[in-house]
């Protein structure tokens, strides 16, 4: 079986007058049909550039200068603009963080989704479009479907705006859905809904999910694999039990180390000294190893490719696992 | 630790603020009040870390506010350090600044991008009248010592800095004035995972360093449980339960407490994820009848549709306003001992051993 989604080499870059700074840089990934795929990193590793490469929305002065994207096949990349548009919405949807900016505040809710439908299929009817639209609202469990669809934005709350997002994306079935961070607005008992009503969807259609998100909770629970960026490249990728349970590179050990856990009181939290080196400044070597603490001078010197440890599990750290090749020498160094 | 004897550092009593809706512009109508906070009552202790929790609207950040005296409130009593200051104004309240100050949430919003580090980290100085020129100056690098920035860094500019490194201008500012109370809005909720774990860790060590007192304001319990002592839950501008930290989150009394600590994402793909709560928050214009959270509670009873339920002692520092808090069977929450995976606890002390002490 091939993946439904299947992505080579990507290289995206934005054009400074400074010179060219890469968002992202080499990313390999692949999804088949049904799956969860998350994409875990803090701001600016890349993961918002990545979901709007695979959509071909890159504003300039953005532009993919490498790689293949290959959708059931296609090669997305290749496509022209107008086949491009009929597979967006159609067969790849995409929801955003923030529910509010991507509503327009000036047209109703009913007629913001029947836009997108008729968009799709010219031909429907009024009277289909409007019963079609309250039927995608129902779906989302919004109550009342046939009031919110005369309402505006503004008259929902911001769990009912991203529910009408969701329905909007989802209305006409797409067999890849990219959520970038669709619930870091909302509050915790709303976040708890919509992932759920999410998770239910999925089932219910049996769609693929790209899920952005810099929150490791909403990864495990709801993720079957996860892709941990840093700096524009996938440094670990594993399925999710396997991440959690045997984590491998030390940014991702940095960021377990990072969160405040229920289950477990910490004196301190193990906090990742230093921040993100910007795109345009990265570090010779591994873009991690003048945060990490088990860096030598061997991570300097070359850039670690994104290898197997074990199958399914790939990690680009040259010390991994850390306990059995590098603590002696670490060890060492700190006695000196 | 002997609180009872001890005055608490800060104490408020039956704490009401509540806005007038209009709809118009000439022939405005009153419509209601919200009311963003409802009569609330709680003390904080000197070198204590109180944390008001709740969603969004629930009245935590009118809540600091009031107490910061930059609202004025519709009722209730204010009292810090013994004396009331409900009512005070003019040069007594300008003193009593010095003495009380906030870190906000957003690091981007609350810096003027046109002043230096330096001259944000004096301005406090200079309007309390603290010090002379050539004590200003040392004093502003004592304090971006202190939060882990470095001298050099005073002669810049916000902009030149990333979220991390504004938040802690931002306690610099914050601790400038020397304030024995600091009131933290939302302090590590823009930053990122990493950066938030810095934050906190940073403002652990001020509080023992120079024994202050926070009220800490946030809605990721998570955060909450590793830095206070005691946690309030805040619904619809009321406090709907009180306790010393491990009391609340080992043994919640009140359905919503229940409801936030279950809907918190947690870090272990071994867990099933529990079932949503259902609903949203209901209008502050028009809270329900009785017990404002009865519509979306799992246990609600006739009684709570009706009678609202008072503010309950269930132990002697644990409160609850639910007609059922101690009928509830105790709520575990599944799976909460298991903590990190073997490898992923090993790999995290080897971490933690190499880490640089701060």
């Amino acid at each position: 079986m091939t993946a439904l989604l299947s992505i080579e080499g990507l290289r995206t870059i934005f054009r400074q007058h400074t010179g060219d700074v890469v968002a992202v840089d080499g990313v390999d990934l692949s999804l088949d049909r049904g799956e969860t795929l998350g994409v875990v990193g803090e701001s600016g590793c890349g993961k918002s550039v990545l979901s709007l490469s695979i959509m071909r929305l890159v504003p300039p002065p953005g532009r993919i200068a490498a790689g293949r994207i290959r959708f059931e096949g296609t090669d997305l990349l290749g496509l022209p603009a107008p086949a491009m548009r009929a597979m967006r919405g159609n067969r790849i949807a995409m929801i955003f963080q923030e529910p509010m900016t991507s509503l327009n505040p000036v047209f109703t809710v009913g007629r913001q989704i029947t836009e997108a439908m008729r968009a799709h299929d010219p031909s429907l009817g009024a009277r289909t479009l409007r019963s079609r639209a309250i039927a995608a609202l129902g779906r989302v469990r919004i109550p009342a479907p046939e009031r919110r669809f005369e309402e505006y934005p503004h008259q929902l709350s911001g769990g009912m705006r991203q529910r009408v997002m969701i329905a909007m994306a989802l209305a006409c079935q797409p067999d890849l859905l990219i959520a970038d961070e669709p619930t870091t607005a909302l509050d915790v008992t709303v976040q708890a809904e919509i992932l759920a009503l999410l998770g239910e969807l999925q089932r219910e259609a049996g769609m693929a999910i790209i899920l952005i998100t810099h929150d490791l909770g909403v990864v495990a629970e709801v993720a079957d694999r996860v892709a941990v960026m840093y700096a524009g490249r996938i440094v670990e990728e594993a399925p999710t039990a396997a991440l959690f349970d045997d984590p491998q590179h030390p940014y991702t050990l940095g960021l377990l180390g990072s969160i405040p856990r229920l289950d477990q009181a910490r004196a301190r939290l193990l906090a990742i000294e230093g921040a993100v080196p910007p795109p345009f400044a990265l570090p010779a070597g591994c873009r991690f190893h003048p945060r990490c603490v088990f860096a030598t001078s061997a991570c300097a010197a070359r850039e670690p490719p994104l290898a197997a440890l074990s199958p399914g599990h790939l990690v680009a750290c040259i010390h991994a696992p850390v306990e059995q090749s590098l603590v002696p020498a670490a060890r060492a160094r700190t006695d000196e | 630790m002997n609180k009872s004897s001890a005055e608490p550092l800060l104490s408020v009593s039956g704490l009401s603020k509540h806005f007038p809706v209009a709809r118009g512009v000439i022939f405005a109508r009153r419509l209601g009040f919200v009311r963003a906070v409802d009569g609330i009552s709680f003390s904080l202790a000197r070198g204590e870390t109180l944390a008001l929790v709740g969603e969004s609207g629930c009245g935590k950040s009118t809540t600091a506010r009031l107490v910061l005296r930059l609202l004025p409130p519709t009722a209730g009593r204010i009292r810090f350090a013994g004396a009331d200051i409900t009512a005070l104004s003019g040069e007594p309240l300008r003193a009593l600044r010095r003495r009380m100050q906030i870190v906000f949430q957003d690091p981007f919003a609350s810096l003027d991008p046109h002043m230096t580090v330096a001259e944000i980290l004096e301005e406090p100085l200079t309007v309390h009248r603290i010090g002379d020129y050539a004590s200003r100056q040392a004093r502003v690098a004592l304090l971006l010592g202190m939060v882990g920035l470095s001298r050099y860094h005073a002669q810049r500019y916000p902009h030149e800095f990333s979220g991390g490194q504004r938040q802690r201008i931002g306690i610099a500012r914050a601790l400038a004035p020397g304030p024995e109370l600091i009131v933290c809005d939302e302090p590590v909720s823009a930053l990122d995972v990493s950066i938030q774990a810095q934050v906190i860790n940073l403002l652990g060590e001020l509080k023992e360093t120079l024994a202050l007192s926070y009220l800490f304001i946030a809605h990721d319990l998570a955060v909450v449980k590793h830095v206070a002592d005691r946690v309030a839950v805040m619904y619809l501008g009321r406090i709907v339960e009180i306790a010393p930290k491990d009391v609340l989150f080992s043994n919640p009394r009140h359905p919503y407490t229940r409801t936030l600590l279950a809907a918190i994402p947690r870090p272990d793909p071994h867990l099933e994820p529990t079932p949503p709560a259902q609903g949203e928050l209901p209008s502050p214009l028009a809270p329900p009848p009785g017990c404002h959270f009865h519509p979306r509670c799992p246990f609600a009873i006739a009684r709570c549709r009706t009678d609202d339920p008072p503010l309950a002692t269930l132990a002697p520092d644990h409160l609850a306003a639910c007609h059922r808090a101690t009928e509830l069977a105790p709520a575990a929450l599944p799976g909460r001992k298991t903590g990190l995976a073997p490898n992923a606890a090993r790999r995290l002390s080897l971490y933690a051993a190499l880490s640089r002490p701060s």
